[in-house]
């Protein structure tokens, strides 16, 4: 799969929640503005 | 939306997030889902969508929301403006060489995965998030006994490992 580029719709992946009570999907903010935060423990 | 990129599981990143306690969501990419799709291979990223839907923005390794120019440009960003003023890192596509580690590393064979992830840093030396998950396995006493050892991680990079 190529990386989306700038200006492209972004697929809709869903991802489980960290705490485990279930997942969430990009698509889910459909009609917001969202910031994606990307990081790790180490 | 904060994505905790850890393949070892919630248990690692979890103590962070309950110290911070945020009001959004945090999500759980242990098999780097979405390093994939938008292209990153190191942290911290950040990723501006708008919402139809869109990627605006993206900011890979670096991205710092404390840093005074990032948090002014996300808030015009939620504010309607789709034009950055930030500079926009180029995405640069992965090998498959974390899949596959992290197949063999799923089905229990640890030192098969950690073959896999060297094979792949010499591939792709600046795949940070392969090379510091490799380190974070072979060296869990470098980061979840109390805080990160970020001067040995600098040594290990000196010595080209």
């Amino acid at each position: 799969m190529d990386p989306v580029e700038i200006g492209s719709k972004v697929p809709d992946v869903r991802l489980p929640l960290l705490n485990g009570d279930g997942d969430v999907g990009l698509a889910d903010y459909a009609g917001k503005r969202l910031i994606v935060f990307a990081w790790a423990s180490w | 939306m904060a994505v905790a990129v850890d393949l070892q599981g919630p248990d690692k990143p979890m103590p962070y997030v309950e110290a911070a306690a945020p009001d959004f969501k945090v999500v759980l990419d242990q098999k780097n889902v979405l390093g994939s799709v938008f292209g990153y291979r190191a942290i911290p990223n950040g990723v501006f969508i708008d919402e139809t839907g869109i990627l605006r923005f993206r900011k890979f390794s670096g991205f710092d929301i404390r840093k005074p120019e990032m948090a002014a440009e996300a808030m015009r960003f939620v504010s309607g403006a789709n034009s950055v003023g930030l500079e926009v890192s180029e995405a640069e596509a992965s090998g498959d060489f974390f899949s596959r580690g992290l197949a063999l590393y799923e089905n229990g064979d640890i030192e098969g995965a950690k073959a896999v992830w060297r094979a792949g840093i010499e591939a792709e030396p600046d795949h940070w998030n392969m090379r510091k998950q490799l380190w974070a396995i072979e060296h869990p006493e470098k980061f979840y006994d109390g805080a990160v050892d970020y001067a040995w991680q600098k040594e290990q990079v000196e010595q080209g490992h």
